[in-house]
């Protein structure tokens, strides 16, 4: 008797402990919410071509755009990499940006501020091509929209 | 001599051994970085006569994304130029311009960017080395 009590009881310890509530996950960084790396380099690679074509752009990017139509690729890829692994950074992935910081990467460009905004519309226009979510583009463009007084005017 | 000459091969093969592992082990200092993870891309922009804005920009941008190696495609109305990301070992730049050519049934030849030239100090080692030099960074991190 004494022996099924004790294991009654025992399987309601553990029958109880079984029903607590599960822990809420943590939130998933932007980094996860916007795909991870592979849909960071396709929403890089897509606004990387709106930055080719775009009129606006054309005096800032005409010395890459020339390397890139004489068959050299160094200064796209360096600019590819450097934006994938920013966005990254910047979105909470596990990766660091290790290219130049943004006000000695455009000094002596004089960056305008009408180039600055084409730029951005650029990369809106990447990212709604890919249907972001209008929460994780604000929180990407805000991220990177701090950016503007070190790449504006230097 | 033939004992010296086995010698200076001993340090030499010493040499590079040790010379090898330092490399191995700077490799691994740092995890690989996240474009590490991504196959490199190659970018064709492309000049399009007569491309405005009666033109389905969409519909040609749509045509020319679903090719086969293609990354990303911008065709822009304004400055006429359709820009291509691409990936290199599944297509190539030609196969590309003949494909505009065709859907966009209008004259084609590579965009030219002439008159504006770089100015400032550049690094004096080719960049292309630089990134060769990573690649073999990250064959060698097991990170």
């Amino acid at each position: 008797m004494k022996k099924a009590f004790l294991s009654l009881s025992v399987a309601l310890v553990f029958i109880m402990s079984s029903c607590k509530k599960e822990e809420e996950a943590a939130p998933k960084s932007l980094y996860d919410r916007l795909g991870g790396v592979s849909a960071i380099s396709a929403v890089v690679d897509q606004f990387i071509t709106n930055v080719a074509a775009d009129p606006n752009m054309v005096r800032t990017f005409t010395p890459l755009l020339q390397e890139v139509q004489k068959g050299n690729t160094a200064r796209l890829t360096a600019l590819r990499n450097n934006l994938i692994d920013q966005i990254g950074q910047a979105s909470g992935g596990p990766q660091k940006y290790t290219g130049k910081d943004m006000v000695t990467a455009h000094k002596g460009m004089k960056i305008t501020d009408t180039e600055f905004n084409s730029l951005v519309n650029d990369l809106v226009m990447a990212l709604n091509k890919f249907n972001v979510p209008s929460t994780e583009q604000n929180e990407l463009l805000g991220v990177l929209g701090g950016l503007k007084s070190q790449i504006v005017g230097q | 001599m033939k004992k010296g000459l086995i010698k200076t091969a001993k340090i030499s093969l010493y040499s590079l051994g040790f010379l090898f592992v330092a490399f191995v082990v700077y490799a691994n200092l740092e995890p690989a970085p996240m474009h590490a993870y991504v196959k490199p891309i190659s970018m064709t922009i492309i000049k399009v006569d007569g491309l405005d804005e009666t033109t389905n920009s969409e519909a040609l941008q749509k045509q020319i994304s679903q090719q086969k190696g293609v990354t990303a495609c911008t065709v822009n109305p304004a400055s006429q130029l359709v820009s291509i990301t691409f990936d290199p070992d599944a297509t190539n730049e030609s196969s590309l311009k003949s494909l505009v050519g065709t859907y966009s049934a209008k004259k084609v030849e590579p965009a030219s960017f002439d008159g504006i030239t770089a100015s400032g100090p550049e690094c004096p080692v080719p960049l292309s080395y630089i990134q060769a030099f990573e690649r073999a960074k990250y064959a060698f991190c097991f990170r």
